[in-house]
């Protein structure tokens, strides 16, 4: 199967869509972009603490984490439930 | 563990962060709903343009963080039902607001995805779909069934009489060869139609197959009422928007 170029413009759909929605800075911005590109989405929201971006931006994208989690553990939640 | 345990002081401080919508609007709404249903049906909280616009935002992201899980979870992606496809499709189309553009899924015999292919791309309102070109590509990929998707960029998710037209023409191309249609999917805005699941899709050919190009216009310029296809297109008949 030709994952590959799906894959790609997925992670890049979603990078767009957080960066524009967390209204990060340009420079934050590239710093952002290169740690998912270097760790992948998943991981990156593991480790976006050590970048060196403004507080509140940091703030933002551990927003961004909690609601992705719990959206994820409802999901397993009810998956579990059926 | 119950689902509302999971909605926790820090997720509605996280939900208010993100969208604005100030805490006791969500938690006020999250006592007898799923706080997430505030993404879907926004107007609930009666949020501002602002906070409507970051809602839509949020919305938008886990759509689109949801597809490329799927990628990443495993090295297929599978279709299980119509919300799986119209999860999958809107985010790959929600974007599209200027212009149409059709997508096509040549799916396996378990309908995991072999490949996807943008088979067109137009106007606001109008695209032009190749049908042989389809089938060229379907021959390609040595598909079992394929599933058609396409966005409104007007918004409407309801099918207009070409979007059927057109299903009905790519049912009668591929009936023969064994290949099953099993899905069109619209998307309008954040919101998606399944044409299986609204039982407007074609399931039998019925007619010979026509690989006349064949323009296919947004539903805004035509808001009648849908039904299934009566009349059977001849080989020669072009269709005028």
């Amino acid at each position: 199967m030709r994952t590959g170029l799906v894959k790609k413009t997925a992670e890049d759909r979603v990078v767009e869509l957080m960066c524009n929605m967390l209204e990060l800075c340009e420079a934050s911005e590239a710093l952002v972009k290169a740690a998912v590109q270097e760790k992948g989405v998943k991981e990156f929201f593991d480790s976006f603490e050590e970048l060196a971006i403004e507080d509140n931006e940091k703030e933002r994208i551990k927003a961004l984490k909690v609601v992705i989690d719990t959206k994820e553990q409802e999901i397993l939640l009810m998956e579990g439930a059926e | 563990m119950e689902t509302k345990e999971l909605y926790t002081d820090s997720f509605f401080k996280s939900l208010n962060k993100l969208t604005g919508i100030p805490m006791s609007k969500i938690k006020d709404y999250a006592r007898d709903n799923n706080p997430f249903n505030i993404l879907d049906h926004p107007m609930v909280v009666e949020p501002s343009d602002r906070q409507l616009e970051k809602i839509g935002k949020l919305k938008e992201f886990l759509a689109s963080y949801n597809v490329l899980k799927m990628t990443q979870d495993s090295e297929k992606i599978r279709f299980t039902s119509p919300k799986d496809a119209g999860a999958y499709f809107s985010s790959l189309l929600n974007n599209m607001k200027d212009k149409e553009r059709v997508l096509i899924a040549f799916l396996d015999n378990s309908n995991s995805i072999i490949e996807v292919k943008t088979i067109s791309e137009g106007s606001t309102n109008m695209s032009v779909v190749y049908p042989r070109d389809i089938l060229k590509m379907a021959l390609a990929n040595d598909c079992s069934n394929i599933m058609m998707a396409h966005n409104h960029p007007g918004g409407s998710t309801r099918p207009s009489q070409e979007d059927i037209d057109l299903t009905q023409r790519i049912v009668n191309i591929f009936k023969p060869l064994d290949i099953n249609v099993i899905d069109h999917i619209i998307v309008g805005g954040y919101s998606f139609s399944s044409m299986a699941e609204n039982g407007t899709l074609p399931s039998k050919s019925m007619d010979l197959a026509n690989y006349k190009p064949m323009n296919l216009t947004d539903v805004h310029d035509h808001q009648g009422t849908y039904e299934m296809q009566k009349d059977v297109l001849s080989l020669d008949e072009d269709l005028e928007i």
